[in-house]
């Protein structure tokens, strides 16, 4: 699709037509280049800027790692990440900061090891405080780019995401957050998968190609927190998604294949296994608890509920619980 | 910490005991006595101090300080910070300054009042300047006593201020005595409204430094 078409068809990623003209052909690379130029400035302008590092561990249980459509093929796991975070913040004047940071981590599922993953990366955040004091709404730009790495080559992806964020603090207790994101997602080139040929008998006018992590999605996002006197924060976020949810399933069928944009063999289960993507919108629900544990720790509990809205009336549900603790070095 | 600047010789101490509802010793409470014989705020000495900002915090939390002194805020921190205020007291605010930065001129506070000030950078960051218009005051230390020497005999007005004190600009005031012949002790049990400040500990939704 033409880039000028992109940017008409979608109200929302008109905000993002000059981003996405850049990003359309070599999104990941650009991005590297990008955060990368910006890194070198920042790193060399060492006066008056914080170096800070946070370790994440976090342990959660997703309801259906494989995204089925019928409960017969929902697979839950038990993911335990680890998660680096390295940055520094530079304020370049009263009203605006820049922050940089590198982050590395590592995720572990139960059970099912062609999930487990290294994923790395980079993101530059742009601040805008419109004001003085805590009750000074900012404005925030954040490009990030992170690279997954999984078993076999179907699931490793290259993500660039941008996002433009609203942030308003009501009062000491309430903090509302809002804003739109647009992610690009891109697959190394992968070699002819014969078993899913097969399904559609190598008839070569039906193919798909394999790149399940080709896509784009839209997402607008809201959170709103609430601090108690203790410390403790409540938070409820809501994400709409319009893009894509990659699926698996043993039971693949010629309308599902036709369907789906990409489809591959899924190098993170057994054999029989397919990975497909279908465009889909999805509603995110999430409910949180931040329990401080000094002025630089946190113990977190979550709970997400995933409602995903596919092509052709396929409808998927998905939930995470997950508990982390978060250190501030 | 007690200012008092009284120029006769009397030799009577007030201690005033403070805590909270719970009978818990309460710190950084702010004494001032009023009266008999009050000295003008033109003539009250004054007095030039430091506010320090040490790990994203303002240190001391509190500090005194009689109209007309003047107060300098140095930053201990390898960051930027920008120190502000909104009280009607004093509303300023400094250029964004580093650590080290001696440029930055000492902000004099002429009018007496309570004055709260932040950091426009770290909205956590929060201090109290508690501006008398008295020349007798004290804060309370972590025992929860706040004393004030040299007081002459006779009746008083004790005014107390905590930055969470549930009354009215969080002021009480109330009728004393100081004793001739021997020293003035009065405890007082303040009921505090809880504290409510902007969180600084990280959380799993903003992993971005703060």
């Amino acid at each position: 699709m033409p880039v000028e078409l992109i940017c008409k068809a979608h109200i929302p990623k008109v905000l993002f037509c000059l981003y996405t003209t850049a990003m359309i052909t070599s999104a990941p690379r650009l991005a590297i280049l990008t955060v990368a130029a910006l890194s070198s400035s920042l790193m060399s302008s060492t006066a008056f800027s914080n170096t800070f590092s946070q370790l994440s561990l976090s342990a959660s249980e997703e309801g259906n790692i494989t995204r089925s459509l019928d409960s017969a093929g929902e697979l839950n796991s038990q993911i335990f990440r680890v998660e680096y975070t390295h940055g520094k913040l530079v304020q370049l004047n009263v009203d605006n900061s820049l922050t940089l940071s590198g982050l590395v981590s590592a995720s572990k599922y139960d059970d099912f090891e062609g999930f487990d993953q290294l994923r790395w990366g980079g993101s530059l955040s742009y601040i805008h405080k419109s004001g003085f004091g805590p009750y000074a709404p900012k404005l925030g730009f954040d490009l990030s780019f992170s690279h997954s790495e999984l078993e076999g080559d179907a699931r490793d992806n290259n993500l660039v995401t941008a996002s433009f964020s609203y942030q308003k603090r009501i009062s000491a207790a309430w903090l509302f957050n809002g804003g739109v994101e647009h992610q690009i997602s891109r697959a190394d080139s992968l070699p002819a998968d014969p078993n899913t040929l097969a399904l559609i008998y190598d008839d070569p006018s039906q193919r798909q190609p394999g790149e399940i992590y080709d896509f784009e999605a839209t997402t607008l996002f809201t959170t709103l927190e609430y601090a108690f006197e203790n410390g403790v924060l409540l938070s409820a976020d809501y994400r709409y998604t319009d893009g894509v949810i990659i699926s698996t399933t043993k039971h693949p069928t010629l309308h599902l294949y036709k369907i789906s944009e990409a489809v591959y063999s899924d190098s993170a289960f057994s054999e029989g296994w397919y990975a497909y993507q279908i465009e889909a919108n999805t509603s995110a629900w999430s409910l949180g608890a931040s329990l401080p544990t000094g002025t630089d720790s946190s113990i977190n509990i979550s709970y997400s509920l995933y409602n995903i809205d596919g092509s052709e009336h396929s409808n998927y549900e998905n939930d995470i619980v997950a508990v982390s603790f978060v250190h501030n070095f | 910490m007690a200012i008092s600047f009284s120029s006769h010789s009397f030799a009577q101490t007030l201690s005033v005991k403070l805590a909270d509802s719970d009978g818990n010793d309460l710190a950084d409470v702010v004494i001032e006595l009023f009266g008999p014989e009050n000295v003008s705020l033109e003539n009250i000495e004054t007095n030039d101090v430091e506010i320090d900002q040490v790990d994203k915090e303002f240190v001391p939390g509190i500090t005194l300080i009689t109209a007309g002194s003047r107060i300098r805020f140095p930053n201990s921190d390898d960051i930027l910070h920008h120190v502000y205020s909104f009280s009607s007291v004093k509303t300023f605010d400094t250029p964004l300054y580093g650590m080290a930065d001696e440029s930055q001129p000492a902000v004099s506070f002429d009018m007496p009042g309570v004055v709260e000030i932040g950091c426009n950078i770290h909205d956590w960051m929060l201090a109290y300047i508690y501006v008398g218009e008295s020349d007798k005051m004290a804060i309370s230390d972590d025992s929860g006593v706040a004393t004030i020497q040299n007081l002459q005999a006779g009746d008083y007005r004790l005014k107390v201020w905590h930055s969470r004190l549930s009354a009215d600009e969080n002021t009480m005031t109330q009728s004393i005595t100081i004793s001739e012949t021997q020293d003035t002790e009065v405890s007082l049990s303040l009921e505090l409204i809880r504290d409510r400040r902007i969180r600084r500990a990280p959380s799993a939704n903003r992993k971005r430094y703060r």
